[in-house]
């Protein structure tokens, strides 16, 4: 699902003269400032977000929905910290709402308290970058290359997937146990934390 | 990563044994209860937890990327005003956040919606020569109008510096006017007046008017045809102590520019009352049978009669009222009006 938002400029701004190139270069400085952070912040996002609801498209929704209120009010002129803090005190907010909404149903959310407290922890997580996140997210990419293509194939179905039932999809295909299916998806996620810290390790 | 040794020997495997299944929603309810239980106990569990999440957030980048997808729409409208020319330009800018196949999705979503209209639009059509040919009278029905941006929120102003924008998003087909805009009325009026919905309104002075061409809800031109009844309502707001008139019509705008030549399928007036506070207002259409019409506004010499039967309508809210006269709309509907007049 795609969220949008619309807005649009007063056309006597427009007509000023060189005012359409003025505006355009206003909107493509707040554009790349809005990627640039948001591209900074949506790990930290998404991460405290999934201490609410940690269930895959819901969780996506949920980001989206702060992308969106980010870049309609967050701050923008103020440096990656301030929008970062920003988002996620809509992500708060939106996760909460999501809480509420999804209250009673089949999910499995932790106690408020407890939901709130792992969010904190991970906000405080992020204050100190130990390093890029494009950097951790690339080389998480080279180390799922490592896998053999069954396994890139279980990671896929599990963070690539559309459907989520796809891995109880394959479980049935194969005829195997779901459990077992999620403890060898455990296996390879810790390979793959190992290899992540191995290849951010600084060289001794 | 640190170890404290005051834990039990096993005690982070198990939280991270219970973490694992509780994202993946796997976690019975005893487990449930002693991960809540380990959470609520052990800030190193929590901040464990919190890297698990985090590392999560980096998997789910690094298998399924968000993307940012920024689509710009331009409407240029080119006309004479005074007698000079003049340009307007309309940009609509949205924003889109998601996995890039969830995109594409939504773009193949909108195509196959298109791919229906026109295939609703060839079943219609089958369906009218089926009609035509077995029975007039089987097709009494007449498409059902939708307004597009009926309440004036497509545009969002909180990023303009005055609170209000001439380029009104969906409308001004055709003509363009100095004396309608758009406002976050509240911000104009400093507080003063709120919107009947959302924040935005039209605001529109003497001589001004709003003005649509008629689609149903798949985008199919709305034509004027013998019979037709509509009901136009929404909610007024007077603004000063001149009267202001509110003068709906539907019309065939036969041509735009260089001469424009427009026919008024039917048009009704409503004399608004200056107080404060939205008012509701109900406005019927009848076109009748007979829609052999004069021109109504016209720039030429020559008045030829024109049968408007099947040609596309175009919804026009003008403001005729006393000098100075001011007044707000907002929420507005079009809707067919089956019910024959009493």
């Amino acid at each position: 699902m795609s969220h949008s938002l619309s807005l649009a400029n007063s056309p006597e701004r427009l007509l000023a003269a060189g005012g359409e190139h003025a505006l355009a270069r206003q909107d493509a400085d707040r554009m790349r400032r809005f990627s640039d952070y948001w591209q900074r912040s949506q790990r930290s996002v998404r991460a405290y977000l999934a201490s609410f609801v940690p269930d895959g498209s819901l969780l996506d929704d949920c980001v989206q929905e702060v992308a969106l209120v980010a870049w309609k009010k967050g701050p923008l002129d103020e440096g990656d910290q301030p929008f970062l803090h920003h988002a996620l005190a809509c992500a708060r907010h939106v996760g909460m709402a999501a809480r509420r909404k999804f209250h009673g149903s089949r999910l499995q959310l932790l106690a408020p308290d407890v939901a709130q407290s792992l969010a904190d922890a991970v906000a405080a997580q992020e204050r100190p970058a130990s390093s890029e996140p494009t950097d951790r997210v690339e080389a998480l990419r080279n180390c799922v290359g490592k896998l053999t293509p069954d396994q890139q194939e279980l990671i896929r179905m599990r963070y690539g997937d559309d459907n989520p039932a796809a891995l109880s999809d394959e479980a049935k295909r194969a005829g195997k146990n779901l459990l077992t299916l999620y403890k060898r998806l455990e296996r390879l996620r810790s390979l793959l934390r190992e290899c992540v810290t191995r290849q951010l390790s600084p060289p001794a | 990563m640190s170890e404290l040794p005051a834990h039990p020997p096993g005690a982070d495997d198990e939280v991270a044994e219970l973490f694992a299944r509780f994202i993946d929603q796997q976690l019975d309810e005893a487990g449930h209860q002693r991960l809540e239980e380990l959470l609520r106990q052990d800030p190193s569990a929590r901040d464990r937890c919190a890297r698990r999440l985090l590392f999560e957030s980096d998997l789910k980048d690094a298998i399924q990327p968000n993307e940012l997808e920024w689509l710009e729409t331009r409407r240029v409208v080119l006309a004479r005003r005074d007698g000079r020319p003049a340009m307007e330009i309309q940009r609509s800018q949205e924003l889109r956040v998601g996995p890039r196949a969830k995109l594409e999705v939504a773009t193949k979503k909108k195509q196959k919606r298109r791919a229906l209209a026109i295939t609703g639009g060839v079943a219609a059509l089958a369906l009218g020569i089926a009609a035509t040919i077995f029975g007039p009278r089987l097709l009494q029905s007449h498409g059902a109008p939708v307004l597009k941006n009926p309440g004036f929120e497509t545009t969002d102003l909180s990023l303009n510096t005055t609170g209000n924008t001439f380029a009104l998003i969906d409308w001004q087909d055709y003509f363009t006017t100095q004396d309608a805009d758009l406002c976050e009325i509240a911000r104009v009026t400093q507080g003063r007046i709120f919107a009947k919905s959302g924040r935005n309104v039209a605001r529109l002075k003497k001589g001004a008017h709003l003005t649509q061409r008629l689609a149903d809800e798949n985008g199919k031109p709305i034509t004027a045809q013998p019979g037709a009844r509509y009901v136009l309502t929404g909610w007024t707001y007077t603004e000063g102590t001149a009267k202001p008139l509110l003068r709906p019509a539907l019309r065939v705008v036969a041509s735009g520019w260089p001469a424009m030549i427009q026919y008024e399928a039917v048009h009704q007036q409503l004399e608004l009352t200056p107080q404060p506070g939205w008012q509701p207002f109900r406005i019927e259409f009848d076109l009748g049978k007979n829609l052999e019409r004069t021109p109504s506004d016209f720039t030429i010499e020559q008045r030829p009669v024109l049968d408007l039967k099947g040609r596309e309508m175009t919804l026009s809210i003008d403001s005729r009222g006393e000098k100075d006269s001011v007044f707000y709309l907002d929420d507005l509907s079009l809707e067919v009006n089956p019910q024959p007049k009493e």
